[in-house]
């Protein structure tokens, strides 16, 4: 150790410090998700983006993962979680005893609607219908598809966002935003990629 | 603790953790000189789990900013083609929002994960050969400047519509770089990154310019690669602004604190290092590849 030049040292801290971090953040990884056996599920929804409170239609394709042809005749159902925004709900529950009631305030986040069915369209082609029920001026909703025939039950999901304003509002304003920070930072401080 | 909803990716995450993660790329890339997008969308998905489509467009976004941040510097050490910049970004914009398209498109198919993580899986590996490459040219300094000189001499040789770059001072055709920004900006529109480490050593080894003007040009074409990309990722619901500024906090300091250690260390470990680095993301995604298909 006491050869060790200051070069030396300082990638030796380097690697620890790395491999550090590594294990520190290792419990977070999150584990391979099994994957479907039996279907293939491909979810299209109408739009990219849809707004608050408007009905969202999705089709849903299911096919045979072995023989690819449309399977017809399935169970499907979909579950959404709807992000409500970081609002506060004031609760009146009666009390169990006596004429009182419990005066609750919930912070409510998301919002579960499950085991919405689909409809099936065409041969493999399920539509599904449901209003985006929020609170919120925009954020997402997690689509769980659940397909199940024959015994055999698969699930897929998919992230759909929706806002209230003009989506190109918001593209245009994260994207402004982000150069004018970039800006900021590289006046102040020259710049971070020389 | 920190935790923090990101509303289009609709899910609750540590807003601490990603900092760190930002942090942690931001290093990296003050160290080893490159945008750092090719880690950062991966362990997005692989350590926090958020949606590969959320981390591609978000990545974009915080790459507007990066950019922005660098050509400033750029700027002020005059290191700009502005007339090489406007020829790639003929190329890149229309590249960008074709990349975009495919995206969306891709986003519908039940195996988009398995997609875009083969993509990636590619991607970082002709990473890891450009970097062996440029570790054995650049050990023997005068064959790896004979080797630039040959090859931008053959395309620089092409008459078919050849344009003057004053500033670089060659005279190379128009179609090169337009044909390069197409290429490099397909694949960020895709995956999500900026394409540092393809387009400047396309820009180098190609068309002949300088390094420290392929790297001003390169980032300084960035700045709208990226805000079209941005643009066009947050309009197909790819973009949460939360998670773009947490990574852009994150990898603002982070940056600060690579660049001073390049210093420190020594150029041919920090590959070294780098390389680790790189085969350990990918062996990651080797094995959710091998996952989709048990």
């Amino acid at each position: 150790m006491k050869g060790m030049n200051k070069k030396s040292k300082g990638m030796r801290n380097l690697i620890i410090a790395i491999f550090t971090l590594l294990i520190i953040m290792s419990p977070m990884i999150t584990a391979i998700e099994p994957q479907g056996k039996y279907f293939d599920i491909t979810i299209i929804p109408e739009k990219e983006v849809f707004s608050p409170n408007e009905f969202m239609e999705v089709n849903i394709i299911v096919r045979d993962k072995t023989t690819n042809k449309p399977v017809m005749g399935a169970e499907v159902t979909g579950n959404i979680s709807i992000y409500q925004g970081s609002i506060i709900e004031k609760l009146k529950i009666p009390a169990k005893e006596g004429r009182g009631i419990y005066l609750m305030e919930q912070k409510l986040i998301t919002m579960e609607v499950g085991s919405i069915p689909a409809v099936e369209r065409e041969d493999g082609i399920y539509t599904l219908k449901e209003k985006i029920d929020t609170k919120a001026r925009w954020g997402g909703l997690t689509l769980r598809v659940t397909v199940a025939k024959d015994g055999h039950q698969e699930t897929v999901t998919r992230g759909i966002s929706f806002m209230s304003f003009n989506v190109w509002f918001y593209a245009l304003g994260v994207t402004s935003l982000s150069i004018v920070i970039g800006l900021g930072i590289g006046f102040i401080s020259g710049g971070f990629h020389r | 603790m920190f935790e923090i909803y990101l509303p289009i990716a609709n899910m609750m995450v540590d807003s601490l953790e990603i900092i760190i993660l930002g942090i942690f790329v931001g290093f990296l890339a003050g160290l080893f000189g490159i945008g750092g997008g090719f880690i950062m969308v991966p362990l997005l998905n692989i350590v926090l789990g958020i949606p590969m489509n959320i981390a591609i467009g978000s990545n974009l976004t915080q790459v507007a900013a990066t950019s922005s941040s660098g050509a400033v510097a750029h700027k002020k050490m005059g290191n700009i083609d502005m007339k090489l910049a406007s020829l790639i970004l003929m190329g890149s914009i229309v590249g960008v929002s074709l990349g975009v398209i495919l995206l969306g498109s891709l986003k519908a198919s039940p195996a988009f994960d398995l997609i875009i993580k083969g993509i990636y899986i590619l991607l970082l590996t002709v990473i890891g050969l450009l970097m062996l490459v440029e570790s054995a040219l650049s050990a023997k300094r005068t064959e790896q400047r004979q080797i630039i000189v040959d090859i931008s001499k053959k395309f620089q040789d092409i008459g078919f519509m050849s344009i003057e770059l004053p500033k670089s001072g060659i005279r190379i055709p128009a179609f090169l770089p337009i044909m390069m920004g197409l290429g490099v900006g397909i694949i960020a529109g895709v995956t999500g990154i900026g394409g540092g480490f393809i387009m400047v050593p396309l820009l180098i080894y190609i068309v002949g310019v300088r390094t420290v003007i392929a790297i001003g040009t390169d980032i300084f074409q960035m700045i709208f690669l990226a805000a079209v990309g941005s643009i066009g990722h947050a309009l197909n619901g790819n973009v949460d602004l939360y998670l773009a500024i947490l990574m852009l906090i994150g990898s603002s300091i982070g940056a600060q604190f690579g660049a001073r250690t390049t210093r420190r260390v020594k150029a041919a470990k920090i590959r070294l290092l780098l390389a680790v680095i790189i085969t350990m993301v990918v062996l990651h995604l080797i094995m959710d590849v091998i996952g989709w298909f048990k």
